[in-house]
């Protein structure tokens, strides 16, 4: 029986991604009327929206910056965490005073 | 193995007396034009944050101890760091657009070391809070691991 529900679902899942791979070619390309996107606004537009010459500064600090405070944040989470599962290691020896 | 711990090889020292100020000025520099260069922040600051690695390497716990005596104050300053980047973000809603816009870009010519506006400052913001944040990791890291040596 658990043999039986392993080939079923296997089946299932190899025509789901045969039908999505064929249904991958009917799509129209990306590349429409020579418009790509915010790719585009990028490449093309960074030096004056943003005055930065460095591109890749200027996506991770201006057009996505909700992203990079967002990271800052999981940052400091970090470091209190490894505080605080160490405070008593670090208070517990030598050098005292640091928590 | 367990002596080499105690006392220091001379080149170690010596190597750290040469490398540690080269690499503060590194990372300040990759911090400093990170809208110009190749970098940025969180790189700089990761880099700074390495010169905590190296005086631990050549002087232990102790030199470590010398020149932070109260590691707090790092976390502390990590804190100020997001709050200066925060500050920066709300300056878009401030002047009527939305948050994270960078309203006043137009300051100095491109390739200038102070133009971009709010990446330059929100650059300075995160690299402060990423190198004071890995060096205070790294300092509670490296009692921790002096206190098992210690136990055994």
């Amino acid at each position: 029986m658990k043999r039986f529900f392993t080939i079923l679902f296997l089946a299932i899942i190899a025509s789901v991604s045969f039908y999505v791979s064929g249904l991958i070619y009917t799509l129209p390309p990306i590349l429409l009327n020579g418009y790509n996107g915010v790719a585009d606004i990028i490449v093309k537009d960074t030096i004056s929206k943003t005055h930065a010459l460095n591109a890749v500064t200027a996506i991770v600090f201006d057009f996505r910056g909700y992203d990079t405070l967002g990271e800052s944040f999981v940052l400091c989470t970090a470091v209190t965490g490894v505080a605080v599962i160490l405070r008593k290691a670090v208070k517990g020896g030598r050098n005292d005073g640091a928590e | 193995m367990e002596q080499n711990r105690h006392t220091k090889n001379i080149i170690i020292k010596c190597g750290n007396d040469f490398l540690f100020p080269i690499t503060l000025i590194l990372g300040f520099y990759v911090i400093l034009h990170s809208h110009l260069t190749p970098g940025g922040g969180f790189q700089g600051g990761v880099v700074v944050a390495a010169g905590v690695a190296l005086v631990f390497l050549a002087y232990g716990n102790e030199g470590l101890k010398k020149i932070f005596p109260f590691p707090e104050i790092l976390k502390q300053t990590e804190n100020v760091g997001s709050l200066i980047y925060s500050f920066f973000a709300l300056l878009g809603i401030l002047s009527a657009t939305n948050f994270c816009r960078n309203t006043i870009f137009n300051q100095g010519t491109p390739g200038d070391l102070y133009s971009s506006g709010t990446i330059f400052w929100m650059n300075f913001s995160v690299g402060l809070k990423v190198m004071m944040g890995i060096s205070f990791m790294l300092i509670i890291m490296f009692k921790a691991l002096d206190t098992k040596n210690e136990n055994k």
